[in-house]
């Protein structure tokens, strides 16, 4: 059986990931989906701040990147909209700028407004060098927003001379720049830093969260639904946590089988010898 | 199901890309030149937009020492050529400075100090005693010039050993989070083919 399992075709194993996916998304169990301390943390700082408090949000992440960091982006927008913050969109990636101009059009056909709830700044070149210019001079680092108006023209800027002026620096990111960048660029500032990763970067991240570097941090799709549970608004991530949670079992019973199948063989190559 | 051509053409698009996953194929390949072709398009667009709104504009509005900036940009493209390459090492030279000296600023106090601080913890609680002595352990397995780590009997051997087990839990860790993060990736799609094209689920929960 085990040289069967061995020389099993992967596409079969592709078509059950993929009904194991499909499935829960079609017919929703709702699995209980634990919250870790970080995404607790990351929420209570935006629902510490105030009405009228002013955020810098940074959309650093790719198109490949978006599915596991765009739901971050979406439901702590939802949260600062819902508590009357006011919000910076900026991008340090190419990429980013995109995702930043969806999500401004979609608070706009909301109601809110262009230039006093949020703006869009939009795409700063220079990666690390970009980043330490916005901090020091977040009206001048784009003299223009991706609209075509003075930065420093829009009444939500009124006041903001510097990244401490902002109640929150909030920044997702793919790869670089990312935590790494930010939290060099914002030594010596005094603005909480909330940073959110690509999955994948999660275990280099959560050094800067312990060290109190950053004030949360929220890591891939699943804290993204942690994100929505503690909102108590359930959302698309938390759609995805009955298919995750089915990918991963189905994953970790491939990785202790392939372990079995991996020592057997060892052991009977070792008889025969 | 969607009537948006352009849902259409992204859902027809996702398909060819994971057709892969059966074998490999020209329309698959042709999606894959696709991405790139649209990726370096993008970029160009968006740089091209980035220097007028960041150059071109302030320009002509009149802050003039905004051409220093263009100028620098325009050498970088002295490298092209053998005869003018030269003019492209002062705005290399520009950038490699400001980069150098402003990730140096807070490299110290983002990646040492900062770190350093958050290991100096009161060992009252099981996870700081772990945090602790796995970051010891780890720093031990990176000696190499110490005689007593390559003695096997030795007790500083023994505590690198445990190092390189932390170093493989961390291993372990980042691996699980690479699994996840390609999970949420793939039910990205899926969710946007069965939601947004076919409409067979709705929003939300």
């Amino acid at each position: 059986m085990f040289d069967r399992l061995v020389n099993l075709d992967r596409r079969i194993l592709y078509a059950i990931i993929f009904v194991l996916i499909a499935f829960p998304l079609i017919s929703p169990i709702g699995l209980p989906i634990s919250v870790s301390s970080m995404v607790v943390a990351a929420y209570e700082v935006v629902d510490s701040l105030e009405e009228g408090d002013v955020v810098a949000w940074s959309f650093d992440y790719t198109v490949g990147g978006g599915p596991d960091c765009h739901p971050h982006s979406e439901a702590v927008w939802q949260h600062f909209f819902d508590k009357g913050i006011r919000v910076v969109a900026v991008s340090f990636v190419p990429e980013g700028a995109q995702f930043s101009r969806e999500l401004v059009m979609l608070w706009e056909e909301q109601g809110k407004v262009y230039g006093e709830d949020m703006i869009d700044v939009g795409f700063i070149a220079g990666f690390e060098t970009g980043i330490g210019e916005f901090v020091g001079n977040p009206t001048g680092a784009s003299p223009t927003c991706v609209r075509g108006t003075r930065v420093a023209d829009h009444p939500i800027m009124e006041g903001i001379d510097d990244v401490d002026d902002f109640a929150l620096v909030g920044a997702i990111a793919t790869g670089a720049p990312g935590p790494f960048e930010w939290v060099r660029q914002l030594a010596g500032y005094r603005v909480p830093y909330l940073p959110g990763v690509v999955t994948v970067m999660g275990p280099q991240t959560i050094p800067y969260y312990e060290s109190g570097q950053a004030v949360g941090l929220l890591m891939g799709l699943r804290d993204a639904a942690s994100y929505e549970v503690l909102m108590e608004r359930p959302g698309m991530a938390t759609a995805a946590m009955d298919s995750q949670s089915f990918a991963h079992l189905f994953i970790i019973l491939l990785v202790v089988l392939g372990n079995i199948i991996y020592f057997t063989q060892q052991r009977r190559e070792a008889d025969n010898q | 199901m969607s009537t948006d051509p352009g849902i259409w053409v992204a859902g027809i698009l996702t398909l060819l890309a994971y057709s892969f996953l059966y074998k490999d194929n020209k329309l698959y390949q042709a999606t894959e030149h696709l991405y790139v072709g649209l990726g370096a398009g993008y970029t160009l667009v968006l740089g091209y937009e980035n220097v007028v709104r960041s150059g071109w504009n302030p320009i002509i509005e009149g802050e003039w020492w905004f051409i220093l900036p263009m100028l620098l940009g325009l050498m970088l493209f002295g490298r092209f050529s053998p005869g003018t390459r030269w003019m492209s090492y002062y705005p290399m030279g520009v950038i490699v400075a400001i980069g150098a000296t402003l990730a140096l600023r807070g490299a110290i106090p983002a990646n040492i100090t900062g770190q350093l601080s958050a290991t100096m913890i009161p060992l009252n609680t099981v996870n700081n005693v772990l945090l602790v002595l796995g970051t010891l352990a780890t720093l031990t397995f990176f000696f190499f010039t110490l005689g007593a780590i390559t003695n096997r009997n030795s007790l500083l051997f023994k505590f690198s050993l445990l190092g390189r087990w932390t170093l493989m839990v961390a291993f372990g860790a980042a691996f699980g989070n690479a699994v996840m993060g390609r999970t949420s990736l793939l039910i990205a799609r899926i969710q946007f083919i069965l939601q947004d094209w076919l409409g067979i689920i709705g929003t939300g929960l």
